[in-house]
Order: structure tokens, then sequence, then C-alpha cells
């Protein structure tokens, strides 16, 4: 039921004061109370990340004890996976825009969604809590034995992303109900913007996946308080299984990761090349055939943790075949750009950048798949290469391109474009920098995790620690552009870009409901000529 | 309402519903007493999934729902499936441990954890 | 706030939802995608099983000889007949019978307490003889060595099942409290199916948690 709203009003200025932040029912502030806290989270990661790379820049201690550099890059990885890449896209973007872009009021439950948002912010608290009870050096994957014996705060640590995990379920929970019932009239599954395909698929994977991480942890808990032996060989268990149950959520959830980020590519290849997305079907599809594969392939993980060969080989031959639908993607882009009318606004730089950078960190993935060479790169610096590529060089980017496409739309202000480009420049090479001598230096067996490493490793550190600084300053200049576009408040046209999708035939800044009427759809998202 | 008409199971079909539920139970209890080997574990595994596929079919509205519905708790047992066979994969082709030391009469004995040795 | 409007029967329909209809078919909809994770979760605790006793079967032999069967036969018989008359309560409710259903939902709600009762009985027995998790294993005429292990699996898959009894209680308690407001009729009813949905799987649980546990052979 539409009724005629204040002119000027949106659900920005719907209702005021933090109160009615804290208990907003509204997917579009949900979103960006989980994009205030996933930048702070990300700030944190960010700046252990840094520490880690200041200790590595030169053979030897200098600032840091070995223990805590354990501490610092267990946090390092933990907070960015669980507090930051995990739910990045889909709880902030996500949030904000899969209800508009299928001609939603909201998602489907509202209150639920509010409450994934405090089981983040709870489970990151209670996971903080644990660096003043001792802190935790097990590596973001708990492994055991080392997790059950270490006199750090596993218990607490673990229970804070238990927490978390909630968060992460309630959201795929929301969004596959919405995605299934709340479509407007005329929106069918076809019709869908491939960000939305892409966050359904992410969302299936988060509700089925994130449970087992829910058990595993709490038999972690019960491992180390009773010494139940599930995951202890001295009581008769088996360690291997843990790492079974484990990489049973996390491999499925680097798709979490990374489903999202190549839904927010199609749709900045369609806007900026004003063009149909060529192969709709195909990049839609392929986005649950990755949600379903990434189901088969987790001892990819595994290879040399006393899993069997057989098993190996059939977790390496299945891997293979998880890179084709991911490929299918890139090619059907590059298509779509393919006379199309390109435009390089900072949202589009990301999205190539993103093409070229998570091309490398997909190819080295099916490198490391190969159960041969991974037998040599396991826990060297080319597996930290390879995932910085693909989540860093590629979620993030994405989630950067996706920020400046919709930043418009959410605040209804410009940024600076200059800026932006900036940021592009220096965040682009700073992560080449960073990460490129990191696959060198795993070929030639420079271990992870390790607070040291031999003389001949030196030179390729100190330049990988002089890309961090490049990628830090690349993202203050980000901030800036973003802090300065509230300030300026350059009033944003409805669709600047002249994208096709629902959301930009809204006012921006939306109103609280979205929609004055709900609109009946005809035609596809990406109709441009 | 669900969503979904006015279909409602009779009485008299849950009653009976309930009956064979018990005697799945009973029959389950009896074969237990014989010795079949591993089929055991199978052979109850079985009858227990007709009593879910049963809860689920009538007490759970399965009968009266959509197919959506059912495909996704499907899905549920598949993944299910996927977990434990991958698994049952990995330990069975394993063929290096040893289960007769730790199977062997034995007092038991209590293990207690020892600190990490501390790295420096 | 998330806005709603009365629609012409009566209920209480949602501004993201066209009708009554829909938000009842979303809201089950939801609750199914929501025993999806429980499968997963307890999924971990079945696996686990499977591994252990294929590895050690002669600990689940033992192990499964300290439990009496028929209290956990009992168990079965008790949480079988809490569906039906969960299912029967829905019954009611959707033929306006609320006060009938109200019995059913608290014959629904004793049969859980009588199922944590009989596993308070299992537990205190157990606990007595030393048969406790873990490092607090102190039973010492086992006849296998590692006998801690099966009951390691024992008590973490009939605790994280009795917890979800509790909470089923719970939400059984929430739903009659509601039924007595007057907030349930023939028309709309999902809260009440949405928590028979879940207690229905503390059934199904159980109904596979039965027969690993105390009848191995």
């Amino acid at each position: 039921m539409g009724h005629a709203h204040v002119e000027g009003s949106n659900y920005l200025n719907h209702e005021k004061g933090l109160w009615s932040w804290l208990t907003t029912l509204d997917h579009k502030r949900i979103g960006i109370l989980y994009f205030i806290s996933v930048m702070f989270f990300f700030l944190i990661g960010g700046l252990f990340a840094l520490l880690i790379r200041l200790e590595l820049m030169e053979p030897g201690q200098q600032y840091i004890s070995a223990d805590f550099y354990n501490q610092v890059m267990t946090l390092h990885g933990s907070i960015m996976v669980f507090m930051v890449i995990i739910p990045g896209i889909p709880a902030f973007l996500g949030n904000f825009f899969l209800p508009i872009m299928i001609g939603a009021k909201d998602v489907a439950f509202p209150k639920l969604n509010l409450l994934s948002w405090y089981c983040l912010i709870c489970g990151a608290g209670i996971a903080v809590s644990a660096l003043f009870a001792g802190g935790i050096d097990t590596g973001w994957t708990f492994y055991t034995p080392y997790s059950i014996k270490t006199s750090t705060a596993v218990i607490v640590f673990v229970l804070g992303a238990f927490v978390m995990g909630f968060s992460s379920i309630l959201t795929g929970l929301n969004f596959i109900a919405t995605t299934h019932k709340l479509r407007a009239p005329g929106m069918t599954m076809n019709r869908m913007p491939l960000f939305v395909w892409a966050l359904y698929s992410t969302a299936i994977i988060q509700v089925l996946a994130t449970p087992v991480l829910a058990i595993t942890l709490l038999l972690l808990v019960a491992e180390r308080a009773l010494g139940i032996g599930f995951f202890d060989a001295s009581l008769g268990g088996d360690p291997v299984l843990f790492q079974h149950f484990f990489w049973f959520y996390s491999h499925p959830a680097v798709y979490i990761m990374i489903l999202p980020a190549l839904g927010v590519i199609s749709e900045l290849i369609a806007a900026f090349s004003r063009k149909t997305i060529f192969g709709y079907t195909a990049i839609a599809y392929s986005s649950v055939a990755i949600a379903a594969v990434s189901f088969f392939v987790w001892g990819h993980h595994m290879f040399v943790s006393g899993q069997s060969e057989l098993a190996g080989a059939i977790f390496s031959g299945i891997t293979m075949l998880v890179g084709v639908p991911t490929a299918i993607k890139l090619f059907n882009w590059v298509a779509t750009m393919y006379k199309g009318s390109i435009r390089l606004d900072s949202p589009m730089l990301y999205a190539i950048g993103f093409m070229f950078l998570f091309t490398i960190g997909g190819v080295t993935g099916v490198m490391l798949a190969t159960m041969a060479i991974d037998v040599h790169l396991h826990d060297t610096y080319f597996v930290v290469a390879h995932f910085h590529y693909v989540m860093v060089g590629g979620t993030l980017m994405a989630i950067m391109g996706g920020i400046y496409y919709w930043f418009p739309k959410m605040f209804g202000y410009m940024y600076s474009e200059t800026l932006a480009r900036l940021s592009w420049v220096f965040i682009f090479m700073g992560f080449n920098i960073t990460f490129f001598p990191q696959f060198i230096l795993g070929t030639q067996g420079m271990p992870r995790r390790y607070h040291d490493y031999i003389p001949e490793y030196a030179w390729l550190n100190k330049v990988s620690t002089f890309g961090s600084w490049f990628i830090f300053a690349g993202f203050v200049i980000g901030l800036i552009s973003i802090i300065l576009a509230f300030r300026k408040k350059e009033k944003a046209p409805m669709n600047p870009w002249g994208a096709k999708t629902l959301e930009w035939t809204i006012q921006s800044p939306p109103i609280h409901d979205n929609f004055e009427k709900i609109p009946t759809v005809n035609g596809g998202p990406y109709e441009y000529r | 309402m669900a969503g979904n008409g006015n279909h409602t199971t009779s009485l008299n079909t849950y009653l009976k519903v309930y009956g064979a539920l018990l005697v799945l139970t009973v029959l389950t209890v009896w074969i237990a007493q014989f010795h079949f080997g591993a089929l055991n574990t199978v052979i109850a595994m079985f009858i227990a999934t007709i009593k879910v596929l049963v809860v689920m079919y009538w007490f759970m509205h399965l009968n009266h729902d959509t197919t959506l519905n059912k495909v996704v708790i499907g899905s549920a047992f598949f993944f299910v499936f996927v977990f434990f066979g991958f698994i049952a994969i990995d330990v069975f082709s394993r063929h290096n441990f040893s289960t007769t030391e730790l199977s062997k009469p034995q007092p038991v004995q209590q293990q207690t954890t020892e600190e990490a040795p501390k790295a420096e | 706030m998330s806005t709603a409007r009365i629609d012409e029967q009566g209920n209480k329909v949602y501004m993201q939802y066209t009708d009554a209809s829909q938000q009842d078919a979303t809201g089950k909809h939801g609750v199914w995608l929501f025993l999806v994770t429980e499968v997963m979760m307890f999924s971990g605790l079945f696996v686990a099983y499977a591994i252990f006793k294929s590895i050690y079967p002669e600990i689940f032999y033992e192990g499964h000889k300290f439990l009496d069967w028929r209290m956990g036969a009992l168990n079965t018989v008790v949480l079988l007949s809490s569906s039906l008359t969960m299912a029967l309560s829905i019954y009611y409710v959707q033929k306006g019978k609320n006060a009938v259903a109200m019995g059913h939902l608290a014959f629904t709600l004793l049969c859980g307490a009588a199922f944590m009762v009989i596993k308070y009985f299992e537990y205190t027995h157990k606990i007595h003889e030393g048969l406790t998790p873990g490092h607090f294993f102190t039973y010492a005429n086992g006849e296998t060595a590692n006998l801690a292990l099966y009951f390691g699996i024992y008590y973490c898959m009939t605790g994280l099942h009795g917890i979800h009894v509790l909470t089923g209680m719970a939400l059984i308690a929430w739903v009659m409290y509601r039924l007595k407001k007057g907030e349930f009729s023939p028309t709309q009813y999902t809260a009440v199916e949405g928590v028979g949905l879940f207690w229905h799987l503390v059934d199904l649980i159980w109904i596979y948690l039965f027969p690993l546990l105390y009848l191995v052979s």
C-alpha cells in the first residue's frame, strides 16, 4: 500500500536517533550497520596485516616475539574471514539491494535480519574479549591437536566465532526465503539481476555449511573442556577428522566469500559496457553450480594431512571441475565488454582489476588443486598469495567497486571520481607488489605462518612489505573520498550510470518502503539495446 | 492457514500414522536381538528412515506442502550423505590405524593434557 | 519499525507481504530452511558416531550395555506420542477448537518434560557409576581400554538433543501463551505450525539416536 511520501524523506531521515538505528527493521539501515561494522573490523584486521608485514620485512626478530606473531597472524586471518569477507558483501550490499532488485519492500524476516547483525557484533565482542584472556595462536583454522593443548583462549574465541556463524546463517535463510517468495509480479527467477543469483547461491551455502562449523567449534570446546577424545589421537581420536569437519564448512565458505563478488562484477560489467550481459543464463546457473560443487572438494586443503591418497585424488579431480563455471563467468564478462560502450569510471576500474587479479588467483588455485604440485606448495607462501589474490584481488576489489557504484543510490551523494581512481591505483599497484613476490617465495619454499625466515627470502619480503604500505595508502585515500562525499553533499541523480536494474528506478536515497508502488516487471535486467 | 489452502489431514489418518510408528519402533527393538553383524545397523537405519519419512509426510504436513519445501529438506539429507561419504572414503582407505590396541582388555588410563612446549 | 496492516479476515500482514497467504507460506518455508541448519548441525555428531563405530566397534558394543534399552524405548514412545499430540493440536486449531488444541499442546509439553525426567535418571545413574565424559571418566571395570570415547559421543549426542527438547518445550509454552491470548485462528496459526515443525525435528533426531546408541549388536 503506497502513501504519498514527504518530499525529501528517505530511509535515512525516516526516523532519527541512535535508538532508531539500533532497533531498525529496515533492510537498508541494517545494511548500513553492517557497512560500518565491517569497515571497522577491516581496519583492525588490516592493522594486524601491516604488523605482520612489518615484522617480516627483515629476517630475524625486530618488533614482536614469535608467540606474539602467532597471535597476530591468527587474529588477522580470523578477523578478516569471519568479520569482514564473509559478511562483507552479502550482509552489506546484499541486504541493501536484494529486496530492491527483486521489487520487494524488505526481506522476508526483518527481525531475523536485525538479529543477524547483533549476532555479528556480539560474536565479535566475545572473540575480541579472548584477546584479554590470553589471545589465540592456532591460526584461523584451529587445527587439533595444538588447539586442544595450547594455553591461549581458544574456547572464548571459538565461541565468538560460533555466535558469528549465526549471523551468516540468518542472513542466508532470509535471502533464500526472500528470493523464493517476495519477487515482484513479472520478476521471474530468470529476470533477476545476476547479483541476486549470486546472493541466492551464497545463501544456499550459508544455510547448509555454517551449521557444520557450529558443531565443529562446539566439539572443539568439548575437547578442550572435557577431553571427549574425538580429535585427540592420545585419546583414540583423529585430528584429521577435525580437518574434515572444519573444511566441510570452510571450503564452501570461501565461495560465500567470492560468489557475491562475482555477482557485483556482473552488475558492473553490464552497466559500464552499457550492454546486455552475455550469457545471462550461463552466469546465473554457474553461480548455483559453484555453490553445489563447492561441497564436494574440501579435501584439497588436506592433501598432506594424513588423508588417504585415494581421497586426495578424488578431491583433486573434482576440484578441477569447480574452475569451469568460474571461467564461464569470466569469458562471458569479456564477451559482454566486446563491442560495448565502455566507461572507465572507478567502479569499472575495480571490475577490470578484479578480472585480472581473480584470474591469477583462480589459476593458481587450479595449480594447488593438483595434488602432485600441492604436496610441495602446501603451507608455503604460494598458498598465501593464491588466497589473497582471490580474496583481496577478488572480493575486496568487488566490494570497493560495489561501494562506488551504489554509493550515489545509498546516500544520494556523488564522490570525487579523482580520489576514487587514485585510491584504485594505489590499491591495485600495492596489491600486486605485496602479493606477487609471495608466489615466488612460496615456490622457493618459504613456509607460511612463521615469524621468521632464512636470509635467502629477505629481498622479496622487503618488496612485499613496501607493497603493503601502498595498499594502506590506497584505502586511506578511499576512506577520504567517502568522508568528503558526505561533507560536500553533491547531490547524485537517480541514475548516474544509466543502469537498468530496479534500484536505479527509485530515488536516491531510497524511501523507507523502497517503492511507492511495487513495480510490474516486463523484461530482463540488462536491456540496454 | 499455511498458505496452501484448506487441506487438513483427518484425525483417523493421524492415529493410523501414530500406530504405524509404534509398530516400527517395536520392530526395531525386536530385530535388534538377532545378530546379523554389520547388517543390524543397516536394518535399524532403514526402519528409522521410514519412520522419519512418515513423520515428515504426515505429521509435518509435507503431504500438503510445496515441492520447494520437500526439495529443501531433501537437500539437507543429501549433503549429510556427501559429508559422511567423502570422510568414509578417506578413513576406510587409510589402512594405517590399528584398533587392536585400544580395544584390548586393559585398565582405563587417565590421560592428562600437557602444555605445548614453548616455541622459541 | 516494520509496519503491518490488518486484512479483511483480521490477520496481521507485514508490509513486505502482499497478503496473509504469502506471509504464511514464507514463514513455513523459513522454518524448513531452519530445520536444514539443524539437520546439518546434528549431522556432525552422526558422522563422528559412524566413523568411530567403524573404527572401534568393541567400544560401542560394550558402551551400549550400560544403557537401558527399555528407558530408550520408553523415551521413543514418549516423543512419538508428543509428535502425535503436536500434530493434533494444529488439527484442532484448524477446526477452531482452541481449548482442545490447548490441551494437546499441554500434553506435548508434558511429554517433553517426561522425556527430560527419564533422561535425568539415565544421566544420574551413569554419573554415579563414573561413566562421565572425557577427563572425568572414572569407571574402572571397562573391558575395552577407551570406553570413555563411547560416552563422549553418548553425552554429546543426547546432550545436544536434550537442549533442543528444552528449547522446544519453551517454544510450545510460548505458543500456548499466544493461543490463550487468542492470537490464533483457523486462518492464521503459522507460529503453531512452525513450532510443530521444530518439535517434530526433535523427534526425528531421537528416532535415529535410539537405535544407534541403545541397540548396538
